[in-house]
């Protein structure tokens, strides 16, 4: 009746290869430069620094923080993503687009409202707080997005069963969105682990801040390089841990129908304990920060603010995370088509090879491309384009899930009777799968969009000299604590990231892409 | 001799090391409509899946009026077949109109009008700038009917195009599609799995049975006279009973001995010794007790217009099956007469 699958159909066309390969090179360029350095140093040596004390204790102080994160980060993401999608609480509708709104929100402008409103803010609790209340929508996107998908039928009938509606939620709906949690908790963990801002500005030693300090203050790259690879593994490790705990996708359902409407379930009495975690949450991850930066430009509004320099800042964030969604999709598109409609062992290894960079913490992707900048593309090194570069290389994989999502959800028999009607493969691919794919790529774009507008540490290596982003502008100040300075860079950072963050949150949870969800 | 429209020689194909077309041999003669019937999973969409270029044989070869496409050299790509194609759930774009629907596969020339001939010959006319999705299931398949006329195709594939519909829905979408097909005068190969379909729309219809085709004949023929017991199964309900032929040089009745009576044989003997038939369960006539051989009513399954009605016979281990007209439905219990009207298809034993 249907069609056979399993067996690749077709080789892919010579484009898309072609097109991937470029992807996959960018891709894992960091990773041969960090290889190659480290190995410079004589693999005993090398061995020998990563063993050293004070780099073991680094990193249990990296994995601490990473755990901690991500177990409260996935706690708070699970349980919002469940009032809003499966519950009654009250402005579900506005809430959804509210609990998102952290992503606009950098680790190191959330630091910058916490420590100007209490300088002596303790390292470890400010450097949790603020990482939990930045990464918990990583956990909230793809759960919001699978609970949606889960067929209300079966909660009925366990209902039905005799089962208390507590009890469903524990042992049947938690249970069949294990895998979007995992994935969302993988993100978390890897942002809690490659991220620089937050710890740097609250002092707290992980691997990033060191890893920063050698590069920038010693100027020892070998020793950035070898913590910067230990750093890879851990990620790496977590990367495993997250496959082992998603587990197989058990989820069967017969038949093609529509999943029939989801009603939501009645929180009775408890309705004012839910709206006031989700209240709790939204004061302490965006209401707080907002007033501190309030509270700092009516100060800086005292003093003559450099409106040209804040322009100019703004300017270069906005068009140089333009160029970075651009390119990325660019790459992004080869390996998503391949992945989704060509899977073959070798198209899954090109994409599986492409979240290398993933894990890849952006200061150690920065200080890779210092090197490639300075070796083999002297021309663009402190010039945009290696720039632009860096960010394909941390942001590719985002865009990847986004597109092969996006692609997926087109029949192939569309493509199929396309070819029948007298196109060629690129034809159909631009006149009928991508324009289908349209809202996935431009939620894939708007992704990468924000990510790069936020991006802190490859910018700071790898800015053409003189130029800044808000961000770097944002860093500076805060990192002399002159925090009346740095207000109006982090209002207008916080309010441009906001809007592609709104756009995103409607996408990911109403179209039920998956963000995060990528792999297997 | 007209050029054939489709024509498969020895088609094969495995996925896996499961072998879903084995040697398949089919023609298709132009501006008919052919039905390839067989059990789900039995390869039919593979078949047509080959046809269209989407899949490429392991071995065999696919001719499109006369032109090799498959098994020789390079298999032509689906884009330079001329082979339409409407799938089960029709696949219309759903990001464009009806109108650039119909329109998706033809020259820009003459587009406009070409699209408002075809979506007339649909009965769809005037309906160009409506999205797919404000459509009913049934026009939608006749919008992907006319996406696939609309290049004046050499021909057209359906892939179980009626199953996505209602029961109610299906008939008469089928109908239609029929009676456009034939005002195009198109060559079309159409793939179900329903019985009822195939006989009732087909010029001619394949049976897919094992991963070969193992009967091509026209409806009439192909129920009257299915070549093995398996088909006589496959493309209808069969009453399957044992007897014994022989001419009257053998000193038998010249016909089949069964115990239903001595019955006809169809198709070209000679049938001697021990042989199966199948008797079609409206074939039996029930009767007044003392018509034909008595037997005796077991059970009985009502179906409105008429019913079926199972009879012990004398000498058969199970009950026979009669379709009966439901006004004439004889109570459980009661014995009866019964006689098979026509002739039978004969099986060695």
């Amino acid at each position: 009746m249907s069609a056979p699958l399993g067996p690749p159909r077709r080789r892919p066309p010579v484009v898309l290869v072609l097109g991937a390969l470029a992807a996959v090179v960018v891709a894992v360029l960091p990773l041969v430069y960090l290889v190659d350095r480290a190995g410079s140093l004589g693999w005993s040596a090398a061995v020998a620094e990563l063993v050293q004390r004070r780099t073991v204790e680094l990193l249990w102080r990296s994995l601490v923080l990473a755990g901690t994160v991500t177990v409260l980060a996935s706690v708070i993401g699970v349980a919002a993503a469940w009032l809003v999608v499966r519950s009654d609480v009250p402005g579900r509708r506005f809430w959804a687009v509210l609990v998102v709104l952290p992503l606009a929100m950098p680790s190191y402008a959330a630091a910058y409202a916490w420590l100007s409103w209490r300088p002596a803010m303790a390292p470890f609790p400010g450097t949790v707080l603020v990482l939990t209340l930045v990464a918990y929508p990583y956990v909230y996107l793809p759960v919001a997005a699978a609970l949606r998908r889960l067929d209300p039928a079966q909660e009925e009938v366990a209902r039905s069963l005799g089962q208390h509606p507590a009890r469903v939620v524990v042992t049947l709906t938690l249970r069949q969105v294990r895998p979007a949690v995992a994935s969302g908790a993988l993100l978390v963990a890897l942002y809690a682990l490659s991220d620089f801002g937050a710890p740097a500005l609250f002092r707290y030693e992980v691997f990033t801040f060191v890893i920063y300090g050698a590069y920038n203050a010693g100027f020892d790259p070998t020793r950035a390089a070898v913590l910067g690879l230990a750093l890879v593994l851990v990620a790496a490790l977590v990367v495993v841990a997250e496959a082992w705990v998603r587990g197989r996708p058990a989820y069967a359902r017969i038949g093609s129908g529509a999943p029939r409407r989801q009603y939501p379930v009645a929180l009775r009495g408890g309705r004012p304990v839910a709206l006031a975690f989700l209240v709790a949450v939204f004061a302490l991850g965006i209401g707080f920060p907002m007033w501190r930066f309030v509270y700092w430009t009516r100060a800086a509004l005292d003093r003559t603010v450099p409106w040209g320099e804040v322009a100019d800042a703004l300017g270069h964030t906005l068009w140089w995370s333009l160029l970075a969604a651009a390119a990325t999709l660019v790459l992004a598109v080869p390996v998503g088509v391949l992945v989704a409609r060509y899977r073959s062992r070798l198209t899954t290894g090109l994409e599986r090879s492409t979240y290398v960079a993933h894990a890849l913490p952006g200061i150690v992707v920065a200080i890779a491309l210092v090197y490639v900048g300075v070796t083999v593309l002297r021309p663009v090194y402190q010039e945009v384009p290696l720039l632009i570069l860096a960010y394909v290389v941390l942001f590719l994989s985002l865009a990847i899930g986004t597109v092969r999502t996006g692609v997926e959800q087109t029949p192939v028999a569309q493509e199929e009777v396309a070819r029948s009607l007298g196109r060629r493969p690129g034809q159909v691919l631009a006149r009928v799968t991508l324009p289908q794919a349209a809202p996935a790529l431009a939620g894939g774009a708007a992704l990468v969009f924000v990510t790069a507008m936020k991006e802190l540490p490859a910018t700071l290596l790898l800015r053409p000299t003189g130029l800044d982003t808000l961000a770097t502008r944002l860093w500076t100040f805060t990192s002399e604590s002159n925090y009346a300075a740095g207000a109006p860079y982090v209002v207008a950072l916080v309010c441009f990231a906001a809007i592609p963050t709104a756009f995103l949150s409607r996408f990911v949870v109403d179209a039920g892409a998956r963000l995060g969800e990528h792999r297997d | 001799m007209p050029e054939l429209a489709l024509a498969c020689a020895g088609v094969t194909k495995a996925f896996g090391g499961r072998t879903v077309l084995d040697r398949v041999d089919l023609e298709v003669e132009p501006g008919t409509i052919t039905a390839i019937l067989g059990p789900s999973g039995e390869g039919k969409t593979t078949l047509l899946r080959i046809v269209a270029g989407f899949e490429t044989a392991d071995a065999g070869t696919v001719a499109i009026r006369g032109q090799v496409v498959d098994g020789a050299g390079r298999p032509v790509p689906p884009h330079r077949r001329r082979v339409g194609v409407v799938p089960q759930e029709g696949a219309l774009f759903p990001h464009l109109s009806v109108g650039a629907n119909v329109g998706f596969g033809i020259a820009r020339a003459g587009r406009a009008t070409r699209v408002a001939e075809c979506l007339e010959l649909v009965g769809l006319s005037g309906t160009e700038r409506a999205r797919p999705d404000e459509l009913s299931g049934g026009m939608q398949q006749r919008v992907a009917l006319a996406r696939a006329l609309a290049p004046r195709p050499e021909l057209v594939l359906l892939d179980e195009p009626f199953s996505a519909l209602d029961a109610g829905l299906r008939a008469q979408v089928r109908a239609e599609v029929c009676e456009v097909l034939r005002r195009a005068g198109a060559t079309a190969v159409l793939v179900t799995h329903d019985q009822q379909e195939a006989l009732s729309v087909a010029d001619s219809v394949g049976v897919l049975l094992g991963g070969r085709v193992v009967q091509h004949a026209d409806p009439v023929r192909l129920y009257r006279e299915p070549v093995s017991l398996e088909v006589a199964r496959f493309v209808g309900e069969a009453v399957v009973v044992a007897g014994r032929g022989g001419g009257p040089e053998d000193g038998g009745p010249g016909g089949v001995d069964t115990a239903l009576g001595v019955l006809v044989p169809a198709g070209p003997g000679p049938h001697r010794g021990p042989v199966t038939v199948v008797v079609r369960p409206e074939q039996l006539v029930v009767g007044p007790a003392g018509t034909g051989v008595p037997a005796r009513v077991v059970g009985r399954t009502f179906l409105g217009p008429d019913a079926l009605v199972d009879l012990a016979v004398a000498g058969l281990a199970t009950p026979v099956r009669a379709r009966v007209d439901s006004w004439a439905l004889p109570e459980p219990g009661t014995t009866v007469g019964c006689a098979v009207a026509g002739p039978v298809p004969v099986y060695p034993a």
